[in-house]
């Protein structure tokens, strides 16, 4: 079906060269007013999608996607592409076992969908799919690399931990960390930093929120040490130990004193609004010296505690037992009196291990369950030993390959995109899970959503307004998430579209504006263009990165053959494709 | 699964949405369909068969409003500041002169002037007075709201179960773990439509787009997802295009009635609130904010109480008048009071030791003052009453369990409240 694109093409003239650095997600590519009937998108598309960065290193009149040799050589321990073939052999087994059989493979651009979606947070635009489409082979390690050299990858990943990590927040004036937390995590990601490093830097982290995302996770709980050890064993570990603050875990092996020996790793740590107006941040500091015990319901923890009391539950206003910091995964724990940078710095160096095996499972857990749409475990953050995992196996064998290559969250990204499983057709969120057969059909998260319509649409995000508003900038982006977000650690297959979302794409401004805008992809398509399919197309190109079915396209045809005026059609069309529910998924 | 209580063979009469709809479907055959000449009769029709559900208007007072300039006036003592107290149509209870047309009404509302709790941060209680929980980073607590219309609300109606007008409080303050159909439906600015309900298109176009979309949903793969997508859009347009959403536009009231309500957006608020609940909406909540008066105290509290006190006045007995007040719950309270010791600017900072609430409606005697401070207002004389207490207080008026239990994300079962004991007397 894609000829039909191909056919767009045969009028080909010589494009000419676009500057490299103009490219980015929003929506340049198409931007520029004509359509590939005039201008010949084969080769043109060809070349923006070379002049991506990542697209540098190859010459820009290579045509041949497939025969292009991995960029990044696989020096480590164990390649993504083994370890994928292991898991796949895995799989093959467990489903024979159970008498079960593979979802269909989706066809190529399907896939070619989903990666771009799970590793840049974006749909590709028309010119890269029409790249793809036309080369002769697909060489999926190859395209995969490409995506995670780009820096979109980091992009898309900060955002969804700025997320995981945000949500959870118990004050608003956190949200001044949100951005810096996003930043640093983007650029951890881009440059392959270990996770066990990233994880170590957030815990011993102290400085100035609003310059330093390091610290975000102990912002966004206050410094309170309950919350942040909580956070940092659920986020890491993912194990929900605060269960255990108030009563032995009902349901876990860890008790009340373990939890709180875990709180005892940060007492000294304080995070506090920033008292100069001028600047509105909130630093997060550590001391060693004790004047007083403050006051323990202090509000902000304008100051830390010398060592953690665990309260005394018949009597809430004693002060409690004082604890040692006892990590309780290898129980190895350290002196009352121990200094903050001791403490702090132990936890990170037990908590990362690669003897703790929870830390490299709930990675795994975590980015399996984003790229598969379900987990190991029943949630991405309630796993540990008393949890039955899914093939337990196959989990055993990611987070073994994931501690050889030094917390690579590339190499594991790489690995899960290469598996046979992730190339199946999805099947939806609601469906009972009965094995590997496929991936999940996924909604997508509020920053994907904005990306696709920034493609869809044409828009220029820089050039929309924004406006300060309380710790942080509204944007057309930031209003979205209000609408769209939600936490990325909840489980998605209970997810659905409110009414309030389905208003927003119906009726806002945003989307209206560009629909109907005389610079809009409806009105060019219907000035430069008299061929239906090409305007199809187009419109489908867009919005949903793909080519119509022949049903599909011959509904529209009806409908362009029923209204007048073409423009008018041609905006219906746009806007009704904004409108499906495959807008919102990642199929 | 939890035990089948009084409350839910309760719900199951006034849980109408089933009869509604399938009203509809014989009527009209289809949401999408044209535009029938009996449909305002419908609408009425449907309006009046939810109106024997029971409704709730929260008037949020945001910043923490002061119990001395408002429920609870100290004149006698220092910490009472400039403000007098004056009768009311009740002997016995006076409240601040701020408030002269509440005290004309108190005879319809109870006071609780014992309310105590420990949250002393804004957001922090803000979320501790919507959700009855203090934050925490493990689970995400639905709001009141939420929790109300999960029980009450007929999520199959043409107008949302749950609207919320004004902006200042956000936050959290969503359906949390019951999930985003449980969000409210924010209406920014009660002199305008809620955002994104009008068409960007004239109607014709507007339904010509939506066949479309069904057409393309029609075939395909993800069966579930596109039927819960028209299923969606079918019942956002027909919100959208419902004669219903008239119930919005303040103009359609008549001019006097309008008028009575005084004037500002919360005044607004309060006259949208009751035209909400008159035709069936389940929970609305109508937020005004800037009583976070750490100086200038008085001045400001006149001033915000000259916006409250008409309205709310007006409120409560517009609904007696209309029969609904019987069947609807009135609160108005704030995050947490502020001190009794007046600072050095004028201002009161923020006191969630003790403070007051006003609560009417749905078979709360009116009249009566339950709990008190002490004479300098620094502590509870009589009569603690917590939060907890209060919110299994509200619940139970609404003829929701309390004690029903919600999944949360982990599987943890969360009850609506934890402990607490309900206020017997505001029945007695």
């Amino acid at each position: 079906m894609w000829r039909r694109t191909g056919l767009a093409c045969e009028q080909m003239t010589r494009p000419e060269h676009r500057p490299a650095n103009d490219v980015a997600t929003e929506t340049r590519l198409g931007s520029s007013g004509r359509f590939r009937r005039h201008r010949g998108s084969f080769t043109f598309g060809l070349i923006a999608l070379f002049a991506l960065p990542w697209g540098t290193v190859l010459a820009q009149d290579q045509i041949t996607v497939a025969t292009s040799a991995s960029t990044t050589a696989a020096t480590s321990a164990v390649s993504a592409e083994e370890t994928a073939l292991a898991v796949d052999r895995l799989i093959a087994d467990e489903l024979s076992a159970s008498g079960l059989e593979a979802n269909p493979k989706a066809e190529n651009l399907l896939w070619v969908r989903r990666v771009f979606l799970d590793v840049v947070g974006r749909p590709p635009t028309p010119d890269e799919l029409l790249v793809i489409q036309t080369s002769s082979e697909l060489d999926r390690s190859w395209l995969i690399d490409q995506l995670l050299a780009n820096e979109q990858f980091g992009r898309n990943w900060g955002r969804y931990w700025r997320d995981a990590i945000f949500y959870r927040r118990t004050e608003e004036r956190a949200m001044v960390a949100a951005l810096p937390t996003q930043e640093y995590m983007a650029t951890a990601f881009n440059e392959d930093r270990s996770w066990g490093v990233v994880a170590s830097e957030m815990i011993v982290a102290q400085g100035d929120a609003s310059e330093d995302g390091r610290v975000g996770l102990i912002v966004a709980q206050q410094g309170r040490p309950e919350e942040t050890v909580s956070e940092i064993s659920r986020l890491f570990l993912g194990i929900q130990i605060q269960c255990a603050q108030c009563h032995d875990h009902p349901t876990d092996r860890w008790t009340r004193e373990q939890f709180h020996e875990l709180a005892a790793f940060f007492p000294r740590v304080s995070s506090r609004p920033n008292p100069d107006p001028d600047k509105r941040t909130i630093m997060v500091q550590a001391q060693d010296r004790f004047i007083r015990r403050p006051n323990r319901e202090t509000m902000n923890r304008f100051v830390g505690t010398a060592e953690h009391m665990m309260p005394d539950l018949a009597d809430p206003q004693a002060p409690g037992t004082e604890m040692r910091p006892i990590f309780f995964v290898n129980n190895e724990g350290l002196p009352i009196g121990t200094s903050d940078a001791e403490r702090r710095a132990s936890l990170a160096r037990w908590l990362t291990a690669t003897d703790n095996p929870w830390f490299a499972k709930a990675a795994v857990n975590r980015v399996w369950s984003e790229l598969l749409g379900r987990s190991f475990y029943d949630a991405v953050d309630d796993i540990g030993p008393d949890r039955t995992p899914r093939s337990p196996e196959v989990l055993q064998l990611l987070a073994d390959g994931f501690v050889a290559n030094d917390y690579s969250m590339k190499w594991l990204i790489k690995t899960i995109a290469l598996t046979d499983v992730y190339s199946r057709e999805s099947v939806e969120p609601s469906v009972v899970d009965e094995g590997w057969t496929a991936p999940y059909r996924v909604p997508l998260r509020s920053d994907q959503i904005f990306d696709r319509l920034v493609i869809a649409l044409q828009i220029s995000e820089s050039a929309l307004p924004s406006q300060r508003r309380g710790p942080g900038v509204s944007t057309p982006r930031t209003a979205l998430a209000q609408l769209f977000g939600f936490d990325p650690s909840d489980s998605r297959s209970e997810w659905s579209e409110s009414i309030p979302q389905s208003l927003f794409l119906m009726n806002s401004p945003l989307v209206d504006r560009f629909v109907r805008s005389d610079n809009g992809l409806a009105a060019r398509l219907a000035n430069e263009t008299n061929n239906a399919d090409i305007q199809i197309d187009e419109l489908y190109s867009h919005s949903l990165s793909r080519l119509p079915s022949d049903e599909e396209r011959s509904a529209l045809r009806q409908h362009l053959g029923q209204v007048q005026d073409r423009r008018e059609a041609l905006e219906d069309v746009h806007w009704s494709l904004i409108n499906t529910a495959e807008f919102l998924y990642r199929d | 699964m939890s035990e089948q209580t009084v409350w839910t063979s309760d719900l199951n009469l006034t849980r109408r949405g089933w009869r509604r709809r399938d009203m509809l479907r014989v009527l009209a055959g289809s949401a999408l369909g044209a535009s029938l000449p009996w449909q305002t009769e419908l609408a009425a029709q449907a309006g009046s068969l939810r109106q024997q559900g029971k409704s709730c208007i929260l008037l949020w007072m945001q910043g923490g409003p002061s119990q001395l300039e408002t429920f609870d006036p100290k004149q006698d003592h220092a910490n009472g500041g400039e403000t007098r107290s004056i009768a009311t149509n009740v002997s016995g209870i006076r409240i601040s002169e701020n408030l002269p047309q509440v005290a004309q009404s108190m005879d319809k509302i109870a006071l609780l002037r014992s309310m105590t709790g420990k949250e002393g941060s804004h957001p922090r209680a803000s979320y501790q007075m919507h959700t009855g929980y203090i934050p925490t980073a493990s689970v995400r607590y639905p709001t009141l709201g939420s929790n109300v219309v999960y029980h009450l609300g007929d999520m199959e109606a043409d107008l949302p179960a749950f609207v919320r007008i004004g902006q200042g409080n956000r936050g959290e303050s969503g359906g949390g773990y019951l999930g985003v159909k449980y969000d409210p439906l924010v209406v920014a600015d009660p002199s305008r439509p809620p955002e994104n309900t009008t068409p960007a298109t004239d109607e014709r176009r507007f339904r010509r787009r939506l066949n479309l979309v069904r057409r393309l949903e029609a075939n395909g793969a993800y069966e579930q997802a596109r039927a819960d997508h028209q299923d969606l859009l079918s019942r956002s347009s027909t919100m959208m295009l419902s004669p219903q959403m008239a119930t919005f536009d303040l103009e359609r009231e008549p001019q006097r009635d309008r008028e009575s309500y005084g004037e500002g957006a919360f005044a607004q608020g309060c006259l949208m609130a009751r035209r909400l609940v008159e035709q069936g909406v389940t929970f609305v909540e109508v937020n005004l904010n800037g009583w976070d008066t750490h100086d200038d105290n008085f001045s400001r509290c006149r001033d915000l109480c000259g916006q409250m006190d008409q309205p709310f006045a007006r409120l409560v007995n517009d609904l007696e008048e209309r029969g609904l007040l019987e069947s609807t719950l009135v609160l108005c309270l704030g995050e947490f009071g502020r001190t009794p010791r007046i600072n050095p600017r004028s201002g009161r900072d923020h006191f969630p030791r003790a403070f007051s609430a006003a609560i009417a409606g749905c078979g709360v005697r009116g009249g009566q003052v339950i709990g008190a401070t002490t004479a300098d207002g620094n502590e509870i004389a009589d009569r603690p009453i917590q939060i907890p207490d209060f919110f299994r207080t509200v619940f139970t008026t609404l003829g929701v369990d309390p004690d029903h239990e919600n999944m949360s994300g982990i599987g943890r079962p969360i009850p609506l409240v934890t402990d607490g004991e309900v206020i017997t007397e505001l029945f007695g």
